[in-house]
């Protein structure tokens, strides 16, 4: 039983990093859950993650949802605040919402959360320029990724 | 070597941290992200391991986990948090209060013989008694509380004194910023293409009613539990069917 040392080691050098891997997206959920305030990068970060892929930085994980066609292709900071507009573009595009007229010809964020009301993915009526907190971006995210499983 | 062998395993136990506690919060299963605090930071939430009553469970990105609360089911959906607030199972009674601060929970209570069996959801705004039944309960800043019951009978109530028995295909929702909730027959109504109203109302009593719809009808407290004991009974209505004129 010689190598019984190294078999313990080596298990333990696997279970550390995704231990902790998984518990740094729970601290994320954590902090983010009670965010007055959430950020493009939190929204990026969340919807990559409902993607599949856990991405290192920001610019990695908006260049994924470029590429996927689920975030505009344009300058956001990662530290931007939050609007609406932005997580109902994400969100229209990630589930392919297309049952809203205007939504269906522009694909615009406007648009975008009049088609994201319509569908219960977040209140209708609301303002598109409407700042979200973490809160809120984690409930419409649940929403994105229960419809998601149901499509499936 | 001994040392480095308990060392190792010590190490290991510490990275899947288990523990063994007296509590009958039982962790059923766990898929995806699942952790839990019961003191200054989260743990990986594992099968078969208990928590305490004050513990609180997180679940991340299409992640689940299921808990056994005195053999009542407790399944923690995805992107929640939930506080076990109150924990107590003695002879006569089991006593149990989860908090929701975000996310949603399906519980499913069991009435069992003689037993007397509390279980609360408590979400910041509203409070629901679970007996004998099933409920979904959701919370978060953008909808507010939502419940729904789709076997048995909850009761539902807030601070604001409001007092609602929900089941069938009926809904509780109470919106952010709302002391009184939605008609619990909205969600019906908004999927319907038809309009109930009584018989021989005046016109001005219909446009009062297309106006204000069920508030009027089915939109008020229930302090007294009338709408619980009238549960379960037999009654006739008579419809009249009306087609619009072409």
């Amino acid at each position: 039983m010689k190598f019984t040392p190294a078999v313990l080691l080596l298990a333990l050098m696997f279970a550390l990093p995704s231990a902790a891997q998984q518990m740094g997206n729970i601290n994320f959920y954590a902090e983010l859950g009670d965010r007055p305030v959430a950020t493009v990068g939190d929204a990026v970060k969340l919807f990559a993650i409902t993607l599949g892929k856990n991405p290192r930085d920001f610019n990695e994980a908006k260049k994924f949802l470029v590429h996927e066609g689920v975030f505009p292709d344009r300058p956001f900071a990662e530290g931007d605040a939050l609007r609406r507009r932005t997580v109902a573009y994400m969100a229209a595009r990630y589930l392919k919402l297309g049952d809203s007229l205007m939504y269906s010809i522009f694909k615009n964020e406007r648009y975008a959360v009049t088609a994201c009301g319509a569908n219960g993915i977040m209140p209708a009526g609301k303002g598109e320029w409407d700042i979200l907190s973490g809160g809120e971006l984690m409930e419409i995210v649940a929403r994105v990724a229960e419809r998601a499983e149901g499509n499936r | 070597m001994k040392t480095l062998y308990t060392s190792l395993l010590a190490s290991l136990a510490l990275v899947f941290t288990l523990t063994a506690v007296d509590s009958a919060v039982l962790v059923v299963s766990t898929k995806g992200e699942a952790a839990y605090k019961d003191g200054a930071s989260w743990k990986p939430l594992v099968k078969g391991q208990s928590i305490r009553e004050g513990a609180m469970v997180m679940t991340g990105v299409k992640s689940q986990a299921v808990l056994n609360i005195d053999n009542n089911t407790l399944t923690v959906n995805q992107l929640t948090t939930i506080k076990v607030l109150r924990n107590s199972l003695t002879k006569s009674s089991s006593d149990n209060a989860i908090g929701l601060k975000n996310g949603s929970v399906n519980a499913r209570v069991k009435r069992i013989g003689a037993l007397r069996t509390r279980f609360n959801i408590v979400t910041p705004v509203a409070t629901s008694s679970v007996r004998g039944t099933e409920q979904n309960t959701s919370h978060g800043p953008a909808f507010g509380t939502r419940i729904e019951v789709p076997t048995g009978l909850v009761n539902a109530s807030n601070e604001s004194g409001v007092s609602r028995n929900v089941g069938g295909r009926s809904s509780f929702s109470l919106r952010p910023g709302n002391q009184r909730p939605e008609s619990l027959l909205g969600d019906l109504r908004n999927s319907s293409i038809t309009g109930l109203n009584p018989a021989n109302i005046t016109g001005d009593e219909q446009t009062g009613l297309q106006v204000f719809g069920d508030q009027l009808l089915d939109n008020f407290d229930d302090a007294l539990g009338f709408y619980g004991r009238n549960v379960g009974g037999k009654a006739n209505v008579n419809i009249d069917l009306i087609w619009p004129q072409p």
